[in-house]
């Protein structure tokens, strides 16, 4: 009963007309990615008169290595780097021991809890940052890579998503195991994680590149150039750059949006199939 | 019986019961392991909730109830004050009805639009799903900050292409980023660009659920499609399409924050900015963390009435198939 | 109403431009009539079923129906109505608004729609549940309501998707019953399909057999029983299936191993010159004699299922069973006699009948469907 894809007759215009509805939907939301591409390989005069012609009328690569004089791009990489595979990592445990916890440790307050950590996900960010902010202040931890990750130990949004995951695992196959006295750990290790592999994978992917996306907080925390990751770095040098630096800050943004692109190109199915599973709510 | 065996009988009697007793302790001590286990497992992640999550709101609360500039070591306890002062506000009281369209426009961009789109990639071509979604997912990866910047080019006065092609079909484009009004339009299609994909994807899911014979049957009865979609498609996927409301509208509300810190700060003259740039304005710029506090516990409030409704409606929308 | 017959003309399907899943497929399926398509699983009686429906494109040939082609007609013009294997309730719907569907879409005015559904309740026992959701009908109300919903669009042509094969044994009796009431409301063309060979005896009119897509008989009940055209169709018929048996004729005598019996001359003209050969006898038709007769025989396994005794044996090393008298004394030293006007032949190599002589198989009195009309 699960596919409901329907075999049609081909009804050409219907078909074709829908098709270039959805087509020119992909054209718009595509529109800006291209348009950054393209622009970063442009002269700043050719940005200005392109109008909507995307293709650059002389391929250049002087944005780039502009960009890279000004900005220490490898820091700034390097930073989100960190930040991104700390948070990722740092989430990944907490988020896994949980959902393995709530979903084959039998406890009557499973269900209690699970809720708890789902209200979470609701509150907003802006209700949190400050006594966040004074909290890492105190531990001095402001202006450090550590402080963007701190806050960030737990995510309710991969508890959920793993949890989900893992209830696809027969329960039978743990039981079998804990008859023969085999420790949660090693059932954790060598049973469940190997089963749900696909989902862990695509949740760590889909965390990284949101903390690599990330901006709100990193904004509250880092204040030294040093510091900054390639996100925040955005903001500012297309502050400092001004009208003459269109085609270095489009560089920049490229350059930035290279990781998460090619992670995406590699592990889109996994990732989108994680999120359509079915269940969308418990 | 003889006496031998009557003791021979009373030691079986008791072994017998020193095993069921065994059994119990273990059974006990089972228990008690698997409660350690749990709590040992699920310690990490609920300490980092309540401590950076739970914490912080109590906090907060505290916050909103005294007059603070984050430094001093006075604090003075103001009661209601700081949220009387936040109503009265001007910057604040522009940012709520700039927030209130904020969510407008999500809410078409993201919700109905979604809706749609699923329903097209799904019911209204016969291949392709896979390739669209792909496409379509994708901007949900890229950093709202990229995503800011490209389109304030884009939509650049003089020389972004939306103008461009505006000025190619004769008509005089506005300027999109200084212009009251037009630039929510801007800003909220950025935020659009990033979580259109994602709540496309989890209607997809809820449409491809709904079962394909009730679809033909539905054909069989001459139905067309826009009847398909309202009477059948709709009911049937009603508790996402619910579900999606309520996430989209609790992050509409906060979004927008991001492209307007890149792009505008808020103006021109507060015309852009929204609650959630102007509580970051009071705490880091004015260092008023009270009526910063006052503010977010507003939004608290706003979100929570909301995910509160939900809760009450949701049962009542949900169709087992 | 000859007028809607449904016509199949050198019909194939392909999905993927290259395995034809329906080859050549040549039907005609008269109007008015019960017709089964019956066959294991993956044989295409369901595809055929939904190529009627317009649920599934035809990629050749022609379809007709009642004279016009249909091949590129939307399934809502066709005038079909169905019911499907998992009744495609409309969950959120009540039962009388499920039954409605079809005539809302087609802006029947309300007081002829809620006629006509009350009428259509009625004929199904289901006035009482008019306003119940599915989720509070159990399986068999379900299947109900799915046909009062097909029946209230009075559509020349009413196909069936294994209505039954949900639904508890107890209750497919009943429901076999039922599905022939409905027939008799108005006698559209019925276009059943199943994999269970008691509906289609007792609901068919006519069976038409399909295996890997091919068409092994078109007949009635009766034919499909007594004069199975081919292998395949004799033993799919039948519980249990036809005992089917290789044997060589020599000299005009019909040898297993190293028995042999004399084959009567109507039977030899039929068989030809074949040396080899295939014969069937159902388990029902078995005989055994004591002490002689045309092969001797090895018991292996007995049952008594108390209204019959299911035996096992062996001839020659040939598996076989046979159903006999419950109160049959299984003695040592027995022959399995055979019936000359009870047995069927079948060509070694290409499983086809040979076919019977003068005065064998000739049909039966019995007309399952003639029972069922007795019964209102």
């Amino acid at each position: 009963m699960k596919s409901s894809r329907i075999r049609k007759a081909r009804h050409s215009a219907g078909q074709i007309f829908w098709h270039l509805v959805l087509i020119l939907v992909v054209c718009i939301f595509l529109y800006p990615f291209i348009y950054m591409l393209c622009s970063s390989f442009k002269k700043l005069k050719d940005i200005f008169t392109a109008g909507i012609r995307l293709l650059p009328k002389e391929f250049v690569t002087s944005n780039y290595s502009t960009v890279l004089s000004r900005l220490n791009v490898p820091l700034l990489l390097g930073n989100s780097m960190f930040v991104a595979t700390l948070t990722m990592l740092v989430k990944m445990v907490t988020s896994v021991l949980a959902a393995y916890a709530l979903v084959f440790v039998p406890n009557r307050f499973s269900g209690k809890i699970f809720y708890f950590f789902v209200i979470t996900m609701f509150v907003p960010f802006s209700v949190i940052m400050l006594p966040n902010y004074l909290t890492l202040s105190k531990l001095g931890l402001l202006n450090t890579l550590i402080g963007v990750v701190l806050p960030q130990l737990a995510d309710a949004t991969a508890i959920f998503r793993i949890r989900q995951a893992m209830r696809g695992v027969p329960k039978s196959l743990i039981e079998a195991a804990r008859i023969d006295k085999v420790p949660h750990m090693t059932c954790l290790l060598k049973i469940v994680m190997p089963l749900t592999k696909p989902s862990i994978v695509s949740m760590a992917i889909f965390l990284f590149v949101n903390s690599w996306n990330e901006y709100f907080w990193p904004l509250l925390i880092l204040r030294s150039n040093e510091l900054q990751t390639i996100t925040l770095a955005m903001k500012y040098y297309t502050g400092s750059e001004g009208a003459n630096g269109w085609g270095n800050v489009m560089a920049l943004a490229t350059m930035s949006i290279a990781l998460p692109l090619f992670l995406y190109l590699i592990a889109q199915r996994s990732i989108i199939s994680t999120f359509m599973s079915s269940g969308i709510k418990e | 019986m003889s006496e031998k065996e009557q003791i021979r009988q009373q030691k079986m009697e008791d072994r017998a019961a020193a095993r069921e007793e065994k059994k119990i302790v273990r059974r006990a001590n089972k228990k008690r392991r698997d409660a350690m286990v749990f709590t040992l497992l699920l310690a990490p992640a609920t300490v980092a909730f309540l401590v950076f999550i739970v914490w912080p709101v109590i906090y907060n609360i505290y916050l909103s109830f005294l007059e603070w500039n984050m430094v001093s070591p006075d604090k003075e306890y103001v009661g209601f004050s700081n949220y009387t002062r936040i109503f009265s506000d001007a910057p604040f009281l522009q940012s709520m009805k700039n927030t209130f369209w904020y969510v407008v426009i999500l809410m078409v961009t993201c919700f109905v639009f979604p809706y749609f789109v699923s329903f097209a990639m799904v019911h209204l071509v016969d291949r392709g799903q896979q390739v669209y979604r792909s496409i379509l997912f994708f901007p949900s990866l890229i950093s709202l900050a990229v995503c800011a910047v490209v389109m304030s080019f884009v939509f650049n006065f003089m020389t972004g292409p939306v103008n461009s092609l505006l000025k190619m079909m004769g008509i005089r484009g506005p300027n999109w980023l200084n212009t009251k009004g037009y630039v929510i339009l801007v800003m909220g299609l950025v935020v659009t660009w990033k979580v259109f994909g994602y709540n496309l994807i989890v209607f997809l899911a809820a449409i491809l659920e709904v079962p394909a014979e009730l679809i033909e049957a539905a054909k069989l009865e001459k139905a067309s499609k826009h009847k398909i979609f309202w009477r059948i498609i709709m009911p049937l996927t009603s508790s996402t399409a619910f579900y999606v409301f309520v996430v989209t509208f609790a992050h509409a509300l906060s979004y927008a924050f991001t492209p307007i810190s890149v792009i505008t700060g808020g103006g021109p003259n507060y015309q852009s900015t929204n609650m959630v740039f102007q509580i970051y304005d009071y705490a880091f710029v004015n260092f008023q963390s009270g009526r910063a506090a006052a503010a977010a516990i507003f939004m608290l409030i706003l979100v929570m009435m909301v995910v509160v409704l939900y809760q009450a409606l949701e049962k009542k929308v949900h169709y087992e198939v | 109403m000859a007028e809607n017959d449904i016509v199949f003309e050198h019909v194939y399907k392909s999905y993927d431009g290259k395995v034809n899943v329906i080859d050549d497929l040549n039907l005609t399926i008269p109007s008015g009539q019960r017709m089964i398509l019956l066959g294991p699983s993956g044989c295409g009686k369901s595809t055929i079923l939904r190529m009627i429906a317009g649920l599934e494109s035809i990629t050749g040939g022609d379809l007709y129906m009642g004279g016009q082609r249909m091949n590129d007609v939307e399934p809502g013009d066709r005038n079909v109505a169905m019911v499907f294997q998992n009744y495609a309730l409309y969950p959120h719907m009540t039962v009388k608004r499920n039954i409605q569907f079809g005539m809302e879409i087609a802006k029947v005015p309300k007081e002829e729609r809620d006629k006509q559904t009350d009428w259509a309740l009625e004929i199904l026992n289901l006035t009482d549940y008019k306003d119940r959701l599915p989720r509070q009908l159990s399986g068999g109300q379900r299947q109900r309501v799915a046909l009062c919903r097909a029946l209230v669009k009075k559509a020349p042509y009413f196909l069936l998707d294994e209505p039954l094969s949900n639904l508890d044994a107890q209750l497919r009796t009943a429901a076999r019953a039922e599905l022939v009431k409905i027939h008799e409301v108005y006698r559209p063309t019925f276009i059943y399909v199943t994999h269970d060979q008691i509906e289609a005896m007792t609901v068919g009119e006519r069976i038409v057999i399909l295996d890997k897509s091919i068409i092994q008989q078109l007949g009635s009940p009766d034919e499909i029983y007594n004069r199975p055209a081919n292998v395949f169709v004799a033993q799919f018929i039948g519980s249990p299936s036809m005992n089917i048996c290789e044997a060589t004729v020599e000299d005009g005598r019909l040898c297993i191993g190293g028995e042999s019996t004399p084959i009567p001359e109507k039977w030899r003209v039929l068989i030809g010159d074949r040396k080899k050969v295939k014969f069937g006898i159902r388990p029902e038709h078995v005989e055994f004699t004591r002490g002689e007769g045309d092969f001797p025989i090895q018991v292996t396994y007995m049952e008594n299922h108390g209204n019959q005794l299911v035996l096992a044996f062996n001839i020659e090393g040939n598996p076989m069973m046979g159903t006999l008298d419950p109160f049959y004394k299984v003695e040592a030293d027995l022959y399995l006699d055979i019936k000359w006007d009870k047995i069927h032949f079948f060509d070694a190599d290409t499983d086809k009948n040979v076919g019977y002589p003068e005065g064998v198989a000739s049909f039966t009195h019995f007309d399952p469907s003639s029972f069922v009309t007795l019964q209102k």
